[in-house]
């Protein structure tokens, strides 16, 4: 009985001992089995969740490369500009908030109200706002509402040079023009950095983190100047107001080269607001709308037949009083009738029948070869999207009509920019040159990637037959259609085009005409080859009414911009000898 | 002289401890700082970006025309020419309409 009394407290202590042992190896055990699951099983899954608690990952963007004139001016740049998102599963107010911060952003309450609805963690509210607005949305932090910098296209020459530079789209990828031409290039290579950030989010640099950075874009270098072009937008303007016209084209090119100074196009765009005006505002006419060259055309009649000697300027030409009759029924018009002409005269005075008649000379294969040659029914390949070829049959499909008006500049459609190719043949002493806009590709810290040095052209006339027309370009100005055309103190040569437009029922319109002028100047020395293509302009018509006028003002312009010495006006026969 | 080597070998590792975390405090401190100067150094470039936008947006052909024109200034490559008088381009426009070889 004492003995059991004595075990009693024994044994129980024991128990206890055993009990406690167990439970801390139960404790320990259950401890061990956690720590083995955490670290074990589920290991991956929450070393993920450490990593992207602590680790940063981002993208590194790559700044768009920028676009510069000739002389260094820019024209299209990137900055960083803030835009507002929302974190929607934050936003408690969804309804009360879209309604204090619609008007802010400048958005439509029901918009922003259904993007803060969204079950999403990021969602944009509205990109690239300017500073006031972003400064308004911060307060709005706490609720959801934040905002991130991103890149945004700026052209600080506004509508100058739009056709030509093109324009973005909000993530910076290249839609019209030079951007869309050229996107590759301008927008380099993006790169990405990986490093670990604390409980702020700041970022925290050193020997963890990891980059690749990001390869900036290359800037352009384009050969047009934007004085010029400035001053080519404004004298477009100018003649499309005062003869109430639809639109129209300037191109302004040097004649040995072949880089493009300007191309002005009317109606003209905002390239920071693209959206503001409908798509067809912003194609570049000048090297995807074709015309009917009309008269500005016989340039490449009278090449053809000076070049095959099977013309003097001398020769004379009966021009049927006006009235003549060709092919089958079809009869062909002078605006006023015409005796007997020189060839000289025909061309300055611009009469169809002279130009029909002469060109008869002419074997349809022969012409045809001079049309290809002088780039007519193929690209130029200037570097930039959208160019057409235009249209020229060949011989074998030509009408009994045909050899008598594709001379004229019927039956064949043309761009501004061919036409501009064929007068710089004339203007350079019988060469076609290749015209383009980019002169070079440099990195941004200013070293040569790649230089575009004109391409070779191709002689298509002699300097002779080339001086021979150019003779006769001056009378045109001098005397002949293109009077209005003339600067004083400085000789330039030209041809007037007036093209009748086809209607909608294939018939030669007797209402809708595109007036053109082509010419260039300083004769002997001519620094720029000039087109001027005036689209349905109204009440009067003619090329040497309303095109002329456009290049004078604007070769009036360039003299004083580059200081062309204009001496005391001479006779032009003087001058010539 | 056991204890003494005990707490001499506790102190040197104790030393080498904190001088660990002295030293990835410091690398953190200038980890901090790289971060700073970055974005330092990121902002300097998109002012110049920004300044060199607005001396472009100043010196564009088009607004110094205008000013020009504004302040009736002629010596600006001549952009504020005047337009031929109404009466004297009508004038012409009947001259030419005879001479014009509209195909």
């Amino acid at each position: 009985m004492r003995a059991s009394n004595r075990s009693t407290p024994l044994r129980t202590s024991n128990d206890r001992l055993v009990g406690l042992v167990v439970l801390f190896v139960t404790l320990f055990g259950v401890l061990w089995v956690r720590c083995l699951w955490l670290q074990v099983v589920e290991a991956e899954r929450l070393t993920a969740i450490a990593a992207a608690q602590h680790t940063a990952t981002q993208r590194l963007r790559a700044q768009r490369g920028g676009i510069y004139d000739r002389h260094g001016r820019q024209l299209a740049q990137s900055l960083p500009a803030p835009s507002v998102y929302a974190n929607a599963r934050q936003v408690l107010d969804k309804a009360g908030l879209a309604e204090r911060l619609a008007p802010i952003v400048k958005k439509d309450v029901a918009f922003v109200e259904r993007r803060l609805r969204a079950d999403r963690g990021f969602i944009w509210i509205a990109r690239q706002v300017d500073g006031e607005v972003a400064s308004a949305v911060s307060r709005f932090r706490r609720q959801g509402i934040g905002l991130v910098e991103e890149p945004k296209r700026f052209y600080p020459q506004q509508a100058v040079a739009s056709h030509v530079l093109g324009f973005v789209n909000i993530d910076q990828d290249g839609l019209e023009g030079l951007e869309l031409a050229y996107n590759r290039i301008l927008q380099g290579e993006p790169g990405w950095q990986s490093t670990i950030r604390d409980a702020k989010g700041d970022l925290i640099f050193g020997p963890w983190t990891s980059e690749t950075p990001p390869v900036d874009g290359y800037e352009l270098i384009l050969t047009m100047d934007s004085v010029v072009q400035n001053a080519a937008e404004e004298a477009l303007a100018w003649g499309v107001e005062k003869y109430h016209a639809l639109g129209g084209s300037v191109i302004v090119m040097e004649p040995e080269t072949g880089a493009l100074l300007a191309m002005a196009n009317m109606p003209s765009f905002d390239a920071n607001a693209p959206s503001a005006v409908p798509p067809a505002e912003r194609r570049n006419r000048a090297v995807t709308d074709l015309l009917e060259p009309g008269s500005v055309f016989k340039v490449v009649t009278a090449s053809a037949l000076l070049e095959e000697q099977l013309i003097t300027l001398d020769e004379k030409i009966f021009c049927e009083e006006g009235e003549f009759r060709t092919a089958g029924r079809h009869t062909l018009h002078d605006h006023r009738p015409h005796g007997t002409l020189s060839f000289q005269d025909v061309i300055r005075l611009s009469s169809n029948i002279g130009t029909a008649k002469a060109a008869t000379r002419l074997p349809p294969d022969v012409f045809y070869h001079y049309i290809r040659a002088f780039g007519f029914g193929r690209r130029t390949g200037v570097d930039m999207p959208g160019e057409v070829s235009g249209m020229i049959s060949p011989p074998a499909r030509w009408s009994k009509l045909s050899p008598f008006i594709i001379p004229i500049g019927q039956e064949i459609a043309v761009t501004p920019l061919q036409l501009a190719v064929m007068t710089a043949v004339i203007a350079n002493g019988g060469k076609r040159v290749s015209p383009y806009v980019v002169d070079r590709i440099v990195a941004p810290h200013g070293e040569l990637v790649r230089a575009f040095p004109p391409a070779t052209s191709e002689r298509i006339v002699t300097s002779h037959t080339a001086r021979a027309v150019e003779t006769m370009l001056l009378h045109v100005v001098e005397s002949g259609t293109g009077q209005l055309a003339r600067v004083q103190g400085l000789m330039v040569a030209g041809k007037t085009g007036t093209a009748q437009k086809i209607e909608p029922n294939g018939r030669y319109s007797h209402s809708r005409y595109v007036a053109s002028f082509v010419g260039y100047g300083p004769v002997p020395d001519p620094h720029v080859v000039i087109v001027v293509c005036v689209d349905e302009p109204r009440p009067v018509y003619f090329g040497g009414v309303v095109a002329a006028p456009i290049f004078k003002r604007l070769v009036e312009q360039l003299a004083s911009y580059w200081e062309l010495d204009r001496p005391a006006p001479q006779p032009l026969m003087a001058r010539l000898s | 002289m056991k204890v003494s080597r005990w707490a001499l070998a506790i102190g040197v590792l104790v030393g080498c401890g904190l001088l660990q975390v002295q030293g990835r405090h410091a690398m953190l401190i200038k980890g901090y700082d790289v971060g700073a100067r970055e974005a330092a150094m990121v902002a300097s470039q998109n002012d110049v970006r920004r300044l060199a936008m607005e001396v472009g947006y100043l010196e564009s052909p088009r607004r110094l025309a205008e000013a020009a024109r504004e302040q009736q200034l002629t010596l600006v490559a001549q952009t504020a020419l005047p337009a031929p008088p109404v009466s004297a381009a009508a004038g012409t426009q009947v001259a030419f309409a005879d001479t014009e070889g509209r195909p």
